[in-house]
């Protein structure tokens, strides 16, 4: 009993504080874990030792009721939220960013819907291990999303073009993020068509004049920054002012 | 004690723990997690102050509740918590007189002078307001350090603390620092630093006060 008292007491933050060292690479990572082993740790302990008082009976069960509610939202919420605005912002560019509003409302909506619930029923075995793999599910999507998030966020991104197709000398307006300011002005290429005329260059727009092309059809636009790094690639079909109707 | 838990009982204790009471307790523990996860620079794309108005208002309609429910044994216990308190003397001023005040204005005049215009209520909102200036406010503002000092200096005459307190804050904020620099939290750090400087040398002085005032010469 002495000795498993010492490995838990000792050896084991020992081990969590090495391990975090290694994976994190940071000293603080390694506090932070070890905090939270202690914290555990004494919650279980006071658990034990308060769980058969019937006066902390009733808070016991209210503060499972609220963990297994923080968990389920916070696991349905990682696995939906992470992923569309992962969709949205960085595979589909349909917005720079998703409005804090609605990733608020969604927390909210499925926060209250879980609160609403009497979990007392559906307690059991089966139920936590299904609430485990949730969780870590969730975890791991969040951690993959935002790693995702941290690398792409400072990359080049067209999310809108004012036109899909058009002719030879006419404006075209791309809106996007991370193109630089002015003074470090880059290119925007369309295909083989080459590259626009710039008249504006900003940090969310560029307007510019769609070159002649040697050849009319569908072609790739791209933003290529200073730095040479390109963004996201929109079809544009210049069309043939030949085909006008006279 | 002069925060008896007698009061709290008699709040609880037809407690249940009804969906008003879950939201705000729930909403509490959100709003720690997501201020902890803004430290260690994790975004969840939530706003902690829109769970913490939740928790304010959700909090605000249980306790209202409860009060309710118990307001004669509240307003009893109070009563005989003042009745206790009263010196003697001022209790047969008030029976010469005739004029013993038992009406709810003056109890609860007296509550407020009892339990608000105390020491603690002092100190925690002088805390707070350091706390808030350190972790929102991001420019450094001679005019909230000189008003912060100032109040200090008169919670430290008003309540004779001894020196050791405001170096004892001090040390707690210099210990701060590291760690938020590690966290790369530079400005909250510099500000911690300002902090911890500005304790020090009001502990010091104190010290020095305190130092004079034991050496007999």
């Amino acid at each position: 009993m002495k000795k498993f008292r010492f490995l838990r007491s000792t050896v084991l933050p020992f081990l969590i504080f090495l391990i975090s060292l290694i994976i994190f690479k940071a000293i603080i990572a390694g506090i932070i874990f070890v905090l939270i082993f202690k914290a555990v740790e004494v919650s279980f302990d006071l658990y034990i030792s308060l769980k058969s008082e019937p006066r902390f009976e009733k808070w016991f069960s209210l503060l499972g009721d609220i963990l297994i509610v923080l968990l389920l939202t916070f696991a349905v919420y990682n696995l939906f939220f992470s992923q569309a605005e992962r969709l949205l912002v960085n595979v589909f560019f349909v917005v720079p960013k998703i409005p804090a509003i609605y990733s608020n409302l969604f927390f909210i909506i499925i926060f209250l819907l879980f609160l609403s619930f009497n979990w007392q029923k559906v307690k059991g075995k089966a139920f936590f291990g299904l609430l485990l793999v949730l969780e870590i599910a969730g975890a791991v999507v969040y951690l993959s999303c935002r790693k995702e998030k941290l690398s792409r966020e400072y990359l080049p991104k067209i999310y809108r073009v004012s036109a899909s197709e058009g002719y030879q000398g006419e404006k075209l307006e791309i809106n996007g993020v991370n193109f630089y300011p002015s003074f470090k002005k880059g290119e925007v290429v369309l295909g083989e068509a080459g590259d626009l005329t710039i008249s504006l260059w900003g940090e969310n727009k560029i307007i510019g004049v769609i070159p002649v092309p040697a050849k009319f059809g569908t072609m790739d636009l791209v933003v290529k920054r200073e730095d040479g790094i390109t963004s996201n690639i929109i079809k544009f079909e210049i069309k043939d002012p030949g085909k006008l109707k006279k | 004690m002069k925060y008896n838990l007698k009061l709290l009982n008699i709040i609880t204790k037809d407690f249940k723990a009804d969906v008003v009471f879950k939201l705000a307790a729930a909403d509490f523990l959100i709003w720690l997690f997501l201020v902890l996860a803004k430290v260690l620079n994790f975004d969840f794309g939530l706003n902690s102050a829109i769970f913490f108005a939740i928790f304010i208002v959700s909090f605000g309609i249980w306790l209202t509740e409860a009060m309710k429910r118990n307001w004669q044994e509240i307003v009893i216990f109070l009563e005989e918590k003042r009745r206790t308190e009263l010196s003697l003397q001022l209790v047969a001023e008030t029976q010469e007189q005739e004029k013993e005040p038992v009406s709810i204005f003056a109890l609860f005049g007296w509550v407020f002078k009892r339990y608000f215009l105390s020491k603690e209520v002092f100190l925690a909102i002088f805390f707070l307001g350091i706390a808030f200036d350190i972790f929102l406010i991001s420019a450094a503002s001679d005019l909230i350090i000189l008003f912060f000092i100032l109040w200090w200096l008169a919670l430290n005459l008003a309540f004779k603390f001894k020196s050791r307190f405001s170096i004892a804050v001090a040390l707690f904020f210099l210990g701060l620092c590291p760690f938020l620099l590690i966290l790369k939290k530079d400005n909250i750090a510099e500000k911690a630093a300002i902090w911890a400087y500005m304790f020090l040398v009001v502990g010091t002085i104190k010290m020095l006060f305190e130092m004079k005032k034991n050496t007999e010469y």
